[in-house]
């Protein structure tokens, strides 16, 4: 969905475009008809439509969880027990409608979708309390996350695709806690992925899709970290968040153009996750945990072996392919926060003070070109996001209490020199291009 | 058969399912609340917050230990069935635990919590929490700890075949809300 400011952008360039013969009329009018204001305002609409009856949705299936929460004592069991049904069965008649309407548009399906999901969980729940079913909590979640799965496919909907997500997720970190596998969350996310494949595909450009891809992002994190949870060394740790990381970020931008809905959250989350641990790495005490010594294989057997020594390695490999193809393409832009877990390679053959000496070259030469490449491509979003780089940089070196004061006085000034230079070589050259 | 007919196929099949998992629990308790053995478990009730099931007394039944007369120790967590019998005092006894299900109906599956001796095992049984009203939840912790002689906490559980349902949570010889009602 184009948003009004860009379409508000394209209709004030049309004149001009036409003007430089870029454009016929002819073309320019469709453009402006395929982009109208009436069209926009419907877009709106249906947003707004999307977002009230998924609120509406929400607010009464969470009050109606509360009101059964709060137990009314004084009500016979039998009343209580057909109690908890009602609401389910409401939730299903609505789901059941939409369905046999087939023309609903998102706002109904969403709607019911989330509506439907919070009724069976209430229903198990007020069940449970009627009956003083001790249970364990991890149990419920998974029944009622089950229950809700395929929803997604017969709905078409998110929200309750991303509901299980999120109870699949918690059920896996609490069933990990009480000595289970937490592997298991890599089948059920494989479920929840394809029943909700068809929204992928038919809304590669949509806030759905884009929700739903920031959803699966988070719980690819954490089912990473439970799959590694055998293994206590530092170094396995770095290299496979730092892989993943990289991984979002460069493959998220490759992705652009074939899945236009992933872009941002998986380059969010991506170069969020590159620069925090970038920036942990640039403290030398941190180094002193980590080495090639992390990577003799231990006596680990079976699963454990695979996900805690493949995993790392699978990982690292994809984000070495993705990044070469990256560099190799267009999208040489990508490659600066791409080439995180290189760095962190070349990092373990060092001691600890190079080491974090590298990760800070690293982050200020990935701020530079940051600014850089958004000069060059007149981004200033990406201007500002280099500069900020830059300043955590210097910022967090000012303060170091491990540097010297003359060595970072006499560093400071001569990176302030460079730039001064740089920026009048620049302002030469514009002139004279100019 | 159209697509929308194999989705609304799909969907009463769901909608079959999402009903048929809460009404089976329903209607096991049920069974068993009607047709259970009755007997009296001692507890130590406490109170803390579950957002989603609203307010419960935690008990705890203070007779949880079972003598075991199997080879090898099973391990923590894993189901173990304990026989129930009542005790002199008229409150109810774990007579016996083992791996399998016992021969007579008044049994209960727990789950191994511990190891007491070499035969003698802690049973976590699946007694622990009593719902309340939100209000009287908190009430019916403070009447527990004012509780004295001849006013001792326990659970009326019914009994059948592994499941264990609480009929009532009692002080004394009143059950927690008319007790709370006098108090």
């Amino acid at each position: 969905m184009a948003s009004k400011r860009n379409i508000e952008w394209l209709r004030e360039e049309l004149p001009a475009l036409v003007e430089k013969g870029v454009l016929t009329a002819d073309a320019a009018e469709r453009l402006r008809g395929h982009y109208s204001e009436a069209e926009a305002a419907q877009e709106g609409r249906n947003w707004i439509g999307l977002v009230f009856s998924v609120l509406g949705a929400l607010l009464v299936g969470a009050g109606i969880i509360l009101l059964l929460a709060y137990n009314w004592t004084d009500m016979p069991r039998p009343v209580r027990a057909v109690l908890a049904f009602v609401p389910l069965l409401a939730g299903q008649i609505g789901a059941g409608r939409v369905i046999w309407l087939s023309r609903d548009g998102p706002a109904s399906r969403e709607g019911w979708g989330l509506f439907l999901a919070l009724s069976v969980g209430a229903c198990i729940a007020l069940i449970s309390q009627t009956y003083h079913l001790g249970g364990e909590f991890d149990t419920f979640l998974l029944v009622w996350m089950i229950l809700c799965l395929p929803l997604a496919l017969l709905l078409r909907a998110v929200l309750p695709a991303i509901l299980c997500i999120a109870g699949f997720t918690w059920w896996a970190v609490l069933w990990q806690d009480d000595g289970g596998s937490g592997l298991w969350l890599w089948v059920l996310l494989a479920a929840v992925l394809a029943s909700s494949m068809e929204i992928l595909l038919k809304e590669r450009e949509g806030q759905r899709s884009t929700l739903l891809i920031f959803a699966f992002s988070i719980a690819i994190l954490v089912a990473t970290g439970l799959s590694l949870a055998a293994n206590t060394k530092a170094g396995i740790w770095g290299l496979t968040y730092m892989s993943l990381f990289s991984l979002m970020y460069v493959g998220g931008g490759l992705v652009q153009d074939r899945l236009p809905g992933a872009r941002n959250s998986l380059r969010l989350i991506g170069a969020l996750g590159v620069l925090g641990l970038s920036v942990a790495l640039t403290f030398s005490p941190v180094w002193k945990e980590l080495g090639w010594g992390d990577f003799h294989v231990a006596s680990l057997k079976g699963v454990g072996w695979l996900s805690a020594r493949g995993l790392p390695f699978i990982y690292a490999l994809a984000a070495l392919v993705v990044w070469a193809r990256a560099f190799g393409g267009n999208r040489r832009d990508l490659c600066w926060l791409g080439a995180a877990p290189l760095v962190l390679v070349a990092g373990f053959s060092l001691r600890s003070v190079p080491a974090s000496a590298l990760f800070n070259l690293y982050l200020f030469t990935a701020g530079v070109a940051g600014v850089v490449i958004g000069v060059r491509e007149r981004r200033l979003g990406r201007v500002n996001i280099g500069m900020l780089v830059l300043l955590l940089i210097i910022t967090l070196r000012f303060f170091d209490s491990d540097i010297g004061f003359v060595a970072k006085g006499v560093v400071f000034i001569l990176l302030g020199a460079a730039f001064l230079v740089a920026n009048i070589m620049l302002s030469r050259r514009f002139r004279r291009s100019s | 058969m159209t697509r929308r007919d194999r989705f609304l196929a799909g969907f009463l099949a769901l909608a079959v399912l999402q009903l048929a998992v809460p009404a089976s629990r329903l209607v096991m308790r049920e069974i068993t609340l009607r047709t259970g053995t009755r007997f009296k478990f001692k507890t130590a009730p406490v109170d803390p917050y579950d957002a989603f099931r609203g307010r419960y007394v935690a008990v705890r039944v203070a007779e949880d230990r079972a003598p075991y007369a199997g080879a090898a120790l099973p391990k923590h967590g894993t189901k173990v069935y304990v026989s129930i019998a009542e005790g002199k005092d008229g409150f109810a006894r774990l007579s016996a635990a083992s791996m399998s299900c016992p021969a007579g109906p008044d049994y209960i599956a727990g789950r191994m919590a511990g190891v007491v001796f070499t035969n003698e095992i802690r049973v976590a049984l699946p007694l622990d929490r009593f719902y309340m009203n939100e209000k009287l939840a908190p009430k019916a912790e403070h009447a527990y700890r004012q509780r004295g002689e001849g006013r001792e906490a326990w659970l009326a559980v019914r009994v059948r075949k592994g499941m264990a349902v609480i009929e009532d949570l009692y002080i004394g010889d009143k059950t927690i809300t008319d007790y709370l009602k006098t108090e």
